[in-house]
């Protein structure tokens, strides 16, 4: 794609962060959103291929309920995203997983859909998780109005005037979504039956499209019904109002376990972004253009941290640190760049002075101008996992040790047995079969504990094959105690994947499941991360970016 | 909950989704995490080859757990395979135990391999095939009235694949060469099957053994505990 700015003749290797300094918690807990965000990577593609954007069908009453079909028309495809809007009475808005009742539900797909579709999914979309779609579809939401802002927003349109500034800024969207569904989930398409589509490869696009369109539809909504209520007084929306709206949305600790159930693809993601601040280190000097570019990049992300706000502790804390950093940072742009390898220098001068805050704001600022040199490796974070899902049983127990101890090492010097080292659980909860963290000495059902306390379980390895003879096989070791097999598993992945772990104990009484949650959503594109407590989140989607009807219209 | 779905007699899974439940079962019956994940591949790949994996697994489940549902681990002798115990061998444990040795010199697949009755021979099929695969060894295996062969690229004959259906067990051979014999090799396009609702939820019954009953403080810490109105 831009290979012709890659920096082929430099050996970049010097300039990677190695994974003992990437893959710790406190350093995933503030990682910002880059150029490489899904999220991002969706909207370039429908950029540059020209897509069109319609909305074929909206049949909406006074009070804003109905259906609408929203339509993104690319070179070979079309996707759709169907949107029910319901009357939730204020009792039944929750935004719980455990939730049975929103004031919309989507389904996106495949395709412009018939009549028949549309019935098809009127029954089932609006019941989620007690519903079920089909191959036809590839994603599966739901979403609840920000009943305060909402209803700001449709007062002041339907009077004609525009909502206030400090209201918008003070929520930053009109519907957050509470969860969205993709990968064959209810019924849904697998995603092996889309991952040869250019435009759906990289992980979770169909998903981002889905919610990309979500956000014209809480807009049209809004300015629908303040229609219906002040008739020919109404107005519509101001462009750079709309603008600062995102979608938001509402996470729990069930997104946690993903990265660490699929440690390949953590390792993509991983790998491609340290991959693009290595290219960006490691160029020889810095082009006014791409200068100009980290200006404009830290004007956003202060005008970011300006209208980023939380009532957590933690996250007020960093607050802190980071409008301190990006103080600082602007500082250090005044002499930029100087000296061989500008950008390396800027790189060291931010690991020397700023908070990890700052430091990962500062990763996303300096990849911001380089997208030619960089962008093709967002068509690298995808994975097939069933190709790194064998076991080689051929390996001697000598080597596969050796292996586990090279890898590992972060893992294996703890004992677990401390109460601090094993505090909490991992399991899932017979209601709505939902990630849960329980304390291991006050709670029940330890005894069920899902496999997500990686590092013990490489401990646990590490002392079982001690005793096992070195010239045999794994194989031998593994028909002999199954289970050590998911570890095994891992082990023997992490040898091609080095960012595959993280590498802290995900079972400590300190660990924060909110950084694993940044993380995630950072790789997502999400901004304004906004914990409500240690396990669960608000974040914001798309919040600055263009609508529809701002790329192309029909 | 409500039982919309539940009604139906048959019922289409995603991959995803029999992956995913076919594991948890296996996890609430007693296997290992590790061999649980097993299963999901296992079941999964039968899916995407129009295989009903999930109701040979609940059938094989619902049979054993009585007494183990872990019981007949192999003994991996040259030559031949047996199990440990009086249980006929669990195609599972088996299957990952020739898969992890197809990259040995001297291991199961350069050698004629005897294997004793093997419980629900349909689970043993996607290991035999990755074993194919991670070998480049074509396998021949014969049994009383039958013969399958599966090339290194994967192609088997799905006429007699369809046979192992509703197998409880099975005795075989195994014997392998470097080229690919002659045989009908089909592989063609194929659905996702559907399932009886039945087999879902005895599975899913199953896969609740993995989860812990909800208390008011976890529901509280899972998530937000108030109505969001803001």
């Amino acid at each position: 794609m831009n290979g012709l700015a890659q920096p082929e003749a430099v050996d970049i290797s010097a300039f990677r962060r190695p994974p003992a300094q990437v893959m710790r918690l406190a350093r995933m807990g503030s990682a910002h959103p880059t150029r490489l965000s899904f999220l991002r990577v969706v909207l370039r593609r429908m950029v540059a291929e020209g897509w069109r954007f319609d909305r074929p069908v909206w049949q909406m009453d006074a009070k804003g309920v109905g259906r609408a079909v929203y339509r993104a028309i690319g070179p070979e495809r079309t996707y759709s995203l169907v949107a029910f809007a319901h009357d939730l009475p204020d009792h039944l808005r929750s935004d719980r997983v455990i939730a049975t009742a929103w004031d919309a539900t989507f389904a996106l797909f495949d395709g412009t859909p018939d009549a028949d579709d549309l019935d098809r999914l009127a029954a089932n979309v609006p019941l989620q998780e007690a519903g079920r779609v089909s191959v036809k579809e590839l994603a599966l939401s739901r979403a609840n109005r920000s009943v305060r802002l909402f209803g700001h927003v449709v007062e002041r349109l339907s009077i004609g005037q525009q909502p206030d500034l400090a209201e918008i800024e003070a929520v930053g969207y009109l519907m957050r979504t509470t969860a969205v569904y993709g990968s064959g989930k209810f019924g849904a398409a697998d995603r092996a039956m889309i991952a040869d589509r250019p435009e759906l490869a990289g992980p979770f696009r169909a998903e981002m499209l889905s919610v990309w369109l979500t956000r014209a539809f809480t807009v049209d909504l809004a300015e629908h019904i303040a229609r219906a209520k002040g008739g020919d007084a109404a107005m519509r929306l101001d462009k750079n109002l709309r603008k600062r709206l995102g979608v938001g949305n509402s996470t729990g600790l069930g997104m946690a376990p993903f990265l660490v159930r699929h440690p390949v693809l953590l390792n993509n993601w991983m790998q491609a972004r340290e991959e693009a601040l290595a290219r960006v280190r490691a160029q020889e000097c810095a082009a006014p253009a791409s200068v100009a570019g980290l200006r404009a990049a830290l004007a956003a992300a202060q005008d970011n941290a300006r209208t980023w706000a939380s009532a957590h502790p933690v996250q007020q804390a960093k607050l802190v640190d980071l409008r301190r950093d990006l103080t600082l940072i602007e500082a250090a742009l005044k002499r930029f760049p100087t000296g061989e390898r500008p950008w390396n220098t800027l790189w060291l001068w931010g690991e020397a002075n700023l908070t990890l805050e700052g430091q990962e704001a500062l990763l996303a600022m300096m990849l911001e101008p380089h997208g030619a040199l960089i962008d093709d490796l967002a068509e690298t974070m995808s994975t097939d996992e069933a190709a790194a899902f064998a076991i080689n049983g051929s390996i001697r127990v000598a080597d596969f040790r050796a292996d586990l101890q090279a890898r590992y090492g972060w893992a294996l010097g703890r004992d677990y047995t401390a109460p601090a080292d094993l505090a909490r659980f991992w399991y899932v909860s017979e209601e709505k079969l939902e990630p849960r963290l329980g304390e291991r000495f006050v709670d029940e059902g330890a005894a069920l504990e899902q496999p997500l306390g990686i590092g013990r379980l490489a401990a646990e390895l590490a002392s079982d094959l001690a005793d096992w003879p070195g010239e045999d096989t794994l194989a031998a070791f593994l028909l002999a105690h199954p289970e050590h097999r998911l570890m095994a598993r891992r082990v023997q992945q992490s040898a091609r994947h080095p960012y595959a772990e993280i590498q802290d104990n995900l079972l400590a009484a300190d660990m924060l499941p909110i950084d694993i949650l940044r993380c995630k959503l950072a790789f997502f594109g999400a901004s304004h991360f906004d914990p409500r407590s240690d396990k669960w989140v608000r974040i914001s989607l798309y919040k600055g970016e263009a609508f529809p009807d701002d790329l192309a219209t029909p | 909950m409500t039982d919309t779905h539940h009604g139906h007699d048959r019922v289409t899974l995603s991959r995803n989704e029999t992956e995913s439940l076919c594991m948890k079962a296996a996890r609430g019956a007693g296997f290992s995490w590790g061999l649980a994940e097993e299963v999901g591949f296992a079941t999964g790949w039968l899916a995407a080859q129009g295989m009903d994996g999930a109701s040979a697994l609940l059938a094989m489940l619902t049979r054993k757990m009585p007494r183990s549902a872990i019981a007949g681990t192999p003994k991996a002798v040259p030559g031949h395979w047996q199990s440990l115990d009086d249980s006929p061998l669990c195609p599972i444990q088996l299957g990952v135990a020739l898969s992890d040795r197809a990259a040995i010199e001297g291991g199961p697949f350069n050698q004629v391999t005897l294997l004793d009755p093997v419980d629900a021979p349909l689970l043993l099929l996607p290991f035999l095939v990755r074993a194919a695969q991670l070998s480049q060894r074509t396998l021949t295996l014969d049994w009383q009235g039958g013969r399958q062969v599966i090339t290194p690229d994967g192609l088997f004959n799905r006429q007699a694949a369809c046979g192992w259906i509703g197998q409880n067990v099975l005795a075989m051979k195994i014997t392998t060469a470097s080229t690919v014999s002659a045989g009908a090799l089909l592989a063609e396009p194929t659905r996702l099957p559907s399932i009886l609702a039945s087999t879902m939820n005895g599975l899913g019954a199953i896969a609740l053994k993995t989860t812990v009953p909800a208390t008011n403080a976890s529901r509280s810490g899972a998530g937000s505990a108030t109505t969001d109105n803001d």
